[in-house]
């Protein structure tokens, strides 16, 4: 097959082509391809850029609110931890995990909403039509950039708490014991919280369709109706809605949920949003 | 003559609505296919059901041979423009292509000779939400032209685009059809595509009018003198004249249309005259293929 140059030159712009080589023939190697493509889309600077930022950006917020509001008796934001304990390191980090979440539900209903707003979606189910493949890649891919994101997140915030520490006058003296293994089961636990808010958020923007409506619901849902019904049902039921749990999560399990239940009940939410999600995507007229 | 798309009984409904009803369609393979109809007609609905972008109501269908329920089985040998060109507004087209080019497992020098190929390499840096649609247009036919296809379906291309543009659309499916690509290309209006295209399919409320050589079409073509007395008052009688005579014709507009080719003018005035009628006109027409096309629908309409 050869193809020819199309130009604005003239009518006749065609005749004196070269034929250009005849390219090869498509290979898939390990189906990759889906998520490689999706991270290409996912590395613009209007999405990498702005969701790193705002990581960082909460990064930052809540670990100095941890040190110096939360450090101050009766303080708004008071730490449930005790900073002067080995996980003083990581209280600013793990205090910004619902934040966190909050972004990457938003950052992931974005990309995969704007995939229908802008019928992009129909050119990806053209060339491959395997739409649980496509959205597999589209998962993996955002797990990636969100597994970066936190990393990065946390490594500011756990940079920046030693500073914030000794300008409040907190002694770090027991933060050493054992610091490797608490950042990293630290941000193991708010990555897998981040983690599971950003499926429920591609599950609501596949049902929604649209950016706006998938972020107002998901954010709408963690601020507003989960605190709503908190005080018209039992507390002790709150506990296993998906905000309490992913937070439970985050924090390595709290007095009302072990984390053993917690992350079992939040994997649960996380693979009943990626099944909904994948259901809906796949059998839906994508060209509607 | 081998069909590259095959279909039988192929009909969608969507609701009580049927989109596409019961359509059976051969298209062979090499050239550009012209699937011409007003808005609504079913195109649409017809090259994504081909796609397999949905399913059939009932029917069947095939497309390089292989089931339209199997698309995956053809994806790579098809490239597809499906409805308005779609594309991620704030990334440049090349990273758009390229996107693109890594599902598709496409080596990288293809995108940049898709671009070229369409007239945008100058451009390729730029944002897409900075390109006009014509310049979409192109870049939605880049993107199809990726993997080198076989096939090309193409859901109004010429959408949007100025004449020059139409011009350069155009041209550009010709070639891709004389290098032995098989393009389906669908249009509302039939001069868009008419110069382009060797196989037509006419299509209006889901159903074919018409399937073949573009010269099959011509030949529908009619010719035909229109005649208008004196006074209005004679229309009725100068009619029954030529219908005496053996005419084919209708009235329209204080106006008698005849069936005769233009040839006959003198011979149409002399039976005028020699019935008393003197005539204020006589006009020699032929339909263009355009008319035959819209003849053709609003007969379908009248149906």
């Amino acid at each position: 097959m050869t193809t020819t140059t199309m130009t604005r030159s003239g009518e006749t712009g065609y005749e004196d082509m070269e034929a250009t080589p005849a390219v090869s023939r498509p290979r898939r190697r390990l189906g990759l391809q889906a998520t490689r493509s999706e991270a290409k889309r996912l590395s613009r600077r209007s999405f990498a850029g702005v969701g790193l930022g705002l990581l960082i950006f909460f990064s930052i917020m809540t670990t100095a609110v941890t040190f110096f509001a939360g450090n101050e008796a009766g303080g708004r934001m008071q730490s449930q931890i005790d900073l002067t304990s080995a996980e003083g390191l990581v209280a600013g980090f793990m205090t910004g995990a619902d934040i966190f979440g909050i972004v990457a539900l938003a950052l992931w209903a974005a990309a995969t909403a704007s995939d229908y707003s802008t019928g992009w979606v129909r050119v990806l189910v053209q060339a491959e039509p395997r739409r649980w493949r496509l959205y597999g890649g589209k998962l993996f891919a955002l797990v990636g950039y969100t597994v970066v994101g936190t990393a990065v997140a946390a490594v500011v915030s756990f940079a920046l708490a030693p500073a914030f520490a000794g300008m409040e006058g907190i002694s770090t003296a027991a933060w050493s014991a054992g610091a490797v293994t608490t950042a990293l089961s630290t941000w193991l636990n708010v990555t897998l919280s981040v983690l599971a808010w950003g499926v429920i958020g591609v599950a609501v923007a596949t049902v929604t369709r649209s950016v706006a409506a998938a972020i107002a619901g998901g954010v709408g849902y963690l601020m507003v109706v989960e605190g709503l019904l908190g005080l018209v049902l039992d507390e002790s039921l709150m506990t296993y809605f998906p905000g309490s749990v992913l937070s439970a999560v985050a924090s390595g399990g709290v007095a009302d949920l072990a984390y053993g239940s917690a992350l079992l009940i939040g994997l649960g939410y996380a693979a009943a949003a990626v099944v909904i999600a994948g259901l809906v995507f796949a059998r839906r007229d994508i060209t509607s | 003559m081998e069909s590259v798309i095959a279909a039988r009984g192929l009909t969608r409904r969507f609701g009580n609505l049927t989109a596409v009803d019961n359509i059976d369609l051969d298209v062979p393979r090499g050239g550009v296919v012209g699937v011409v109809g007003p808005n609504g007609a079913g195109k649409s609905t017809t090259i994504r059901m081909l796609l397999g972008l949905i399913e059939p109501t009932s029917g069947s269908g095939e497309v390089l041979g292989e089931s339209i329920r199997n698309p995956k089985r053809y994806a790579d040998r098809v490239g597809a423009l499906i409805e308005n060109p779609a594309f991620l507004p704030n990334i440049s087209a090349r990273a758009n292509v390229e996107s693109m080019a890594i599902l598709r497992s496409v080596p990288k020098r293809r995108v940049d000779e898709v671009l070229e190929i369409v007239g945008l390499a100058d451009r390729a840096s730029d944002r897409v939400s900075e390109y006009s649609l014509g310049m979409k247009q192109r870049l939605g036919i880049a993107i199809a032209l990726l993997a080198d296809p076989e096939m090309l379906m193409l859901d109004e291309p010429t959408n949007g685009l100025d004449p020059a543009g139409i011009v350069e659309v155009r041209q550009l499916l010709r070639k891709l059809g004389d290098e032995g690509r098989t393009v389906l290309v669908s249009s509302h209006l039939l001069s868009e595509i008419e110069a382009a295209a060797d196989h037509l399919v006419v299509i209006r409320q889901g159903r074919i009018l018409f399937t073949g050589e573009l010269d099959e079409l011509l030949e529908q073509e009619r010719s035909y003198v229109d005649l208008s007395p004196e006074l209005d008052t004679g229309i009725p009688g100068l009619a029954a004249v030529y219908r005496n005579a053996g005419y084919d014709l209708n009235i329209e507009d204080g106006v008698v249309r005849v069936a005769a080719d233009p040839a006959e003018s003198a011979n149409l005035n002399r039976l005028a005259i020699e019935n008393g009628y003197v005539l204020r006109q006589l006009i020699p027409s032929a339909e263009t293929l355009e008319d035959v096309f819209l003849r053709m629908t609003d007969r379908e309409v009248a149906a």
